[in-house]
């Protein structure tokens, strides 16, 4: 792949990969960590993306990047790390919610909010089952119903 | 709605310019790898016909299939796998598992642990495991609600580290157990350095099948052991394949055992056990189409064999 593409993708893509790694770690300097293992990665050439699927590799890339990671911190016995506390963002409350869940199941909710993506591509990415991403999805509104003040008919 | 108010969140999310730019730099920077290939398979197959109770000890390169003429309490014959395994002296484990294994030794019990990772599983061993470059990232098999997760678990007993590791590929149980014998192993050595394999549970029924005895839970039932047939991998390893079936139950139990460095590992897509009663696990519904053999042969081939 040209340089002028992997330029491109990057412009094109580096939010979202930040976006999902960021909703996986919840922290922003390790989403950008992320990010940039994955644009090394797609700059090495080893592997790449098959054309039109561009964005779907760089998810993939990103959630085992992340995934990694997080075994790392688990290693390094420091498990979760909501760095970003929110005192004085907008939404706070949703974003604790969210940030309460485990990461697998923030990472199912991220692809199905905010990147409307289908199950099924939902597991291509995540390499799990539709019936896992339907479980975790399941899973993950129920506790969103606990944390969340909201009606919980809109979840 | 949730998913607006979510979305409105996360838009707020970028990365940093400054970090955009740094890794446009770096990415300049790299120079493009050439892709990796992997070598063409050598595949060489022997087949070893299971032929009843009197069956005869057959050998191929680090594994011996046989059934023992010992009694097993049914008036059968107990159906051994061995392979060429080490025996580990105690301190080329780790600390922290020399320390465990003191205690089991001590007590009398097995001990468990649950690290959080392959990694950290190669951590505590401290004798080098394999790497799997495709079942890196892989999830733990996620079970029905209220059943128990089988996540992975090492647990000692004396002379005999275990490793348990369930993954889940395209809706399949694929699970990799390792077992590592230690020199204290005072069970089976069959015929000098090899040692048992598959051990305890299988009986050569003398009409070609094998029954699986089971567990105390109940667990178990007849199985037919249709194939086996060896594959060598580029470094010599020779990874020793079964395909089981069970009457009347659609699919295949298909194994994939091998030993490298002294290590054996063991491979296991259970298709056919996800009616079998007893079984607190889930087995994802699946048909031929599936593909399991390859997802097997795929497991197999991510091993970072040196």
């Amino acid at each position: 792949m040209e340089r002028e593409e992997q330029r491109r993708l990057f412009e094109a893509y580096a939010d979202d990969v930040f976006r999902l790694a960021y909703s996986y770690l919840g922290s922003a300097q390790d989403a950008e960590d992320v990010c940039q293992t994955v644009f090394l990665r797609l700059a090495e050439g080893r592997t790449g993306p098959r054309p039109g699927k561009e964005k779907q590799w760089l998810l993939t890339c990103a959630a085992n990047a992340s995934k990694d990671l997080l075994r790392s911190f688990w290693r390094r016995n420091v498990g979760e790390l909501p760095e970003d506390v929110p005192a004085a963002r907008e939404d706070g409350e949703l974003y604790r919610a969210v940030m309460s869940l485990p990461p697998k199941y923030r990472a199912v909710v991220h692809l199905y909010y905010y990147e409307g993506i289908g199950q099924r591509e939902i597991g291509e990415i995540l390499h799990i089952s539709r019936t896992a991403v339907q479980t975790r999805m399941s899973r993950a509104r129920a506790m969103l119903r606990k944390e969340l003040s909201d009606d919980p008919g809109e979840i | 709605m949730i998913q607006e108010r979510y979305k409105k969140m996360m838009e707020r999310e970028t990365l940093r310019d400054v970090a955009k730019a740094s890794i446009l730099e770096r990415m300049e920077q790299t120079e493009a790898r050439r892709p990796v290939r992997w070598p063409a398979l050598a595949a060489a197959c022997l087949c070893l016909a299971l032929l009843g109770t009197a069956i005869a000890a057959a050998a191929t390169g680090g594994f011996g299939l046989w059934a023992e003429s010992r009694p097993n309490g049914d008036g059968g014959n107990d159906l051994s796998v061995a392979a060429k395994q080490k025996l580990f002296g105690e301190d080329e484990f780790s600390d922290a598992l020399q320390k465990d294994m003191e205690a089991v030794r001590e007590s009398g019990t097995a001990s468990v642990c649950y690290p959080p990772d392959w990694q950290a599983a190669r951590d505590y061993v401290g004798v080098p495991l394999l790497e799997n470059c495709f079942l890196d990232g892989r999830e733990t098999f996620e079970p029905p609600e209220g059943k128990p997760d089988h996540s992975l678990h090492v647990s000692l007993h004396p002379g005999l580290v275990y490793l348990y590791r369930p993954y889940e590929v395209d809706g399949l149980l694929l699970t990799v157990s390792t077992g590592i014998f230690t020199e204290e192993y005072d069970g089976d050595p069959i015929l000098g350095e090899w040692v048992p394999f598959w051990w305890g549970n299988h009986a050569a029924n003398g009409d070609g099948t094998v029954t699986f005895r089971g567990d105390d839970d109940g667990a178990g039932g007849v199985f037919r052991l249709d194939e086996t047939w060896t594959e060598t991998m580029p470094d010599g390893t020779e990874v020793l394949y079964t395909r089981w079936s069970r009457a009347g139950v659609e699919g295949c139990w298909l194994g994939a055992d091998f030993v490298h460095d002294g290590i054996g590992y063991a491979l296991d897509i259970f298709e056919i056990w996800r009616d079998m009663p007893g079984l607190e696990v889930a087995f994802a519904p699946c048909g031929p189409e599936t593909g399991y053999e390859d997802i097997l042969r795929q497991a197999v081939e991510g091993f970072v064999f040196e």
